[in-house]
């Protein structure tokens, strides 16, 4: 295998693969970067198993073959090679040299053909979606998805398609977003599948031009996407979302209005003197006044008092402050319209105009 | 601002207190060698003076010394804990009387705050608090006194092992610091552990001087911030603060050896329900939820060519929870997986960990129907509590079994002489 490559046409979708292979891995090969060069298109791919990405570039001037290589290694040497660079790379025997200007690298390799297979069931299901709307959805939700939680199925995010609708939901049990808008199609089917944490942090990083157009593919077992020249497979959560209707079912009180700047600022200064690990804030609202407060184990105290647009019956409510400032962060709007269920069982926040998302906070015991 | 009288920490710690609390009611053991073993009779926990003599180790497995046991005729008594308990709380009690800052550091010592209490002589102070609790209570204790905690441990350490010291040393005075701390090896100070000692020594630290001399952020660099805080204490800086309130258990581990082997499931998870309701139990006294159960199950490795096994599981609790049922019900469904047939179990626990207060606010769950801890549970745990608590074991979970033929072994357990009616102590004149 041979061939010549400018800097600039293999840095970005090199980085882009980089960022899906793990720092330590159980197999030596997915340290590696696959190198395939076919029909003069230069591919790579890198995967952790669980997702793959694959880039493909054009390139002239080359001989076919596949090696692979070790990814973060490849990627530093691109990297730091000035703008421009005209790269060499050639395999010779079990070692790759990469001549560039008047730097030469000998960088180990292994064949290609321990690479492993991203198994891929076949993939019935399609639609298609603006990348900017699709990355808008994903950015609204992903915060709320679970890290390492015993019920798996949290350590991802919802996705479900209703013939034109989409709906993306995603909650670590304490806190949940959701998402709904309409696709520019009608898919004529019903779909709900999980997508995996990584997958879902991954691939808000490579949505980056709002203008492309994301083809969508999946099963109930394996998603893809085609981003330009880039396809991103990912297996998803095998299992069912749990229920969170009855959220929704509840008696809502009197909205709240505030300025979400003042609310951030001022939950962010109380919150210096909360629980460290459980950040618990209180509310106690009042018509037109929101006073916020909270203590520690040190006995430490915090108190501040907002002026707010509410005529509903005054209560006190509990929230993990960190939580609050995650979901008000999130709104596009200036104004914050926070709503607390009768029962003070949950707090809905969103904006004072219909928007395709909301975010519901669960309160803490008193 | 202006500075108050120099700081005096008492460390009052009591000697051998196992075997002197067994002496308080068998004055017949005075003057012999006696050892008390650890729960289930396995090892050697609290040595008289005599049995020390004889070079007995702490931690020596009594059937290594079956011999010596015989010819030198050392009483061996099982360990009774009530009546640890008991002495310790009146001990406790009296130090109470001598500073209003007090904080028990363990079943046997406890440190005072005498800043300002015995400014002109401190170690007269230190003998009455000697001679109150040895005729009060029967039980002999060491006096450390010095400006630090660190040093105060230092000075009982030297209390205890040197007679002529009268049980009271005062190291305030500097010289008399260095005099003792050039002959004390830097293994014996309060916080520095084999491994750091090894560390220290390989530095060419190997007296407590050598230490002392160090500068802080020396030994912060090459060992850890608390090696640097002991040696501003060992320099007369207080660092460490009288902690009055004991701080929450951050985990509770509940485990037993069996007195026979179990190999059959059933029996185990009999015995991790009976130590589950232990440790919810104890939980729930410091008023904490536990966010993660961990079980283990082990064979001896001492029964070779048994083939040996052991395994643990650990699972999150959510919600978090202080009720004995759900608790019983993660460890079984623990157990399944790691319990393999065939084997003789010899051990099992379980530990609590992962603690958080009740008290404080505590995260309502989305997923979850009925909140994290139902009014009902709670009210139905403190019942349980309370009717225990008046009558020791009255109610269990039928999941520990009828039986619990596993309960460990005590076969020269002392009466609960203070905490049991039944076992009081007769007196008869006449």
């Amino acid at each position: 295998m041979k061939f010549n490559i400018n800097r600039e046409a293999i840095l970005v979708p090199l980085q882009q693969i980089v960022s899906v292979i793990e720092k330590r891995q159980t197999m030596p090969i997915l340290a590696n970067v696959l190198m395939v060069i076919e029909n003069n298109q230069l591919i790579l791919t890198g995967t952790d198993l669980e997702i793959q990405i694959i880039a493909k570039i054009n390139i002239t001037a080359a001989t076919p073959g596949t090696i692979t290589v070790p990814a973060r290694k490849f990627l530093d040497i691109c990297r730091l090679l000035p703008a421009g660079t005209e790269i060499k790379l050639e395999q010779q025997g079990d070692k790759v040299k990469i001549l560039a200007n008047r730097c030469r690298f000998s960088l180990s390799s292994l064949p290609a053909g321990n690479y492993p297979e991203f198994a891929e069931s076949e993939l019935e299901k399609k639609f298609s979606i603006n990348a900017g709307k699709f990355k808008k959805a994903l950015d609204k939700t992903l915060f709320c998805m679970a890290n390492q939680d015993v019920r798996y199925y949290l350590n991802g995010l919802l996705l479900n398609i209703s013939n034109s609708k989409l709906k993306l939901v995603a909650s670590d049990g304490h806190r949940l977003s959701i998402y709904e808008d309409t696709l520019d199609q009608s898919t004529g089917y019903e779909a709900r599948i999980i997508l995996p944490r990584k997958g879902v942090l991954e691939l808000s990083r490579l949505l980056d031009d709002p203008e492309a157009e994301l083809k969508v593919e999946f099963s109930s077992n394996n998603i893809r996407i085609f981003i330009g020249h880039l396809v991103f497979s990912a297996k998803l959560v095998d299992s069912k979302y749990p229920d969170f209707g009855k959220v929704f079912q509840q008696e809502l009180g009197n909205p709240l209005h505030i300025q979400k700047q003042l609310l951030k600022d001022a939950l962010t200064r109380v919150a210096i003197l909360s629980n460290e690990k459980f950040k618990g804030v209180t509310f106690d609202i009042n018509a037109d006044s929101l006073k916020i407060s909270t203590h520690n184990p040190e006995h430490d105290e915090a108190e501040e008092e907002l002026f707010i647009e509410y005529t509903g019956e005054p209560l006190s409510i509990a929230f993990n402050a960190q939580y609050l400032l995650d979901a008000v962060s999130n709104l596009d709007s200036e104004l914050a319209v926070l709503t607390i269920a009768n029962n003070a069982s949950s707090c809905f926040i969103d904006e004072p105009n219909d928007c395709a998302y909301k975010f519901i906070v669960m309160p803490m015991r008193l | 601002m202006s500075a108050g009288p120099p700081a005096c920490i008492g460390l009052v710690d009591c000697n051998n207190f196992y075997v002197s609390c067994e002496r308080v009611f068998r004055p017949d053991l005075w003057a012999k060698p006696v050892a008390v073993l650890s729960n289930n009779d396995g090892c050697i926990v609290a040595r008289s003076p005599e049995l020390k003599a004889l070079g007995v180790k702490m931690g020596t497995p009594v059937f290594q010394i079956k011999a010596l046991i015989q010819q030198h005729r050392i009483q061996v008594l099982s360990s009774n804990y009530p009546l640890y308990g008991d002495i310790s709380a009146r001990v406790m009690a009296l130090l109470g009387e001598f500073s209003p800052n007090l904080e028990v550091y363990s079943i046997d010592e406890a440190f005072l705050d005498l800043t300002g209490i015995c400014p002109n002589d401190p170690v007269a102070y230190g003998q009455r608090i000697r001679q109150t609790i040895q005729q009060q209570t029967g039980i002999p204790v060491c006096v450390g006194l010095g400006p630090t905690k660190t040093l105060a441990k230092l000075a009982n350490f030297a209390a205890k092992k040197w007679r002529k010291t009268g049980g009271v040393v005062d190291l305030t005075d500097p010289v008399r610091r260095d005099k003792l701390m050039r002959i004390v090896p830097v293994g014996e100070v309060w916080g520095i552990g084999s491994r750091t000692s090894a560390k220290l020594n390989q530095l060419g630290i190997h007296s407590v001087y050598d230490l002392a001399c160090q500068p802080a952020s020396r030994i912060q660099a090459l060992v850890t911030i608390n090696a640097a805080r002991t040696v501003r204490e060992l320099n007369g800086i207080p660092c460490l603060e009288l902690e009055e309130i004991a701080p929450d258990k951050q985990q509770i581990i509940c485990s037993r050896s069996f007195t026979r082997k179990l190999v059959d499931v059933q029996e185990l998870a009999e015995a991790l329900a009976a130590f589950c309701s232990r440790a919810a139990e104890k939980l729930r006294s410091q008023d904490s939820l536990a966010g993660t159960i961990t079980v283990f199950i082990r064979t001896s490795p001492f029964s070779q060519p048994e083939p040996c096994y052991q395994r643990s599981a650990s699972m999150r609790m959510t919600p978090t929870s202080q009720d004995t049922r759900r608790l019983v019900q993660a460890a079984h469904r623990l157990l399944a997986p790691i319990f393999k047939a065939g084997y003789r179990y010899q051990q099992a626990g379980v530990q609590l960990s992962d603690l958080r207060s009740a008290s404080l606010p505590g995260q309502l769950d989305l997923f979850t129907v009925s909140g994290p801890e139902s009014l009902h549970s709670a009210a139905l745990m403190k019942t349980l509590d309370a009717i225990n608590h008046r009558f020791p074991h009255a109610l269990q979970l039928a999941a520990t079994g009828l039986d619990q033929r596993w309960q460990v072994k005590v076969d020269k357990v002392s009466s609960k002489y203070t905490t049991d009616w039944a076992e009081l102590v007769r007196v008869t004149c006449g």
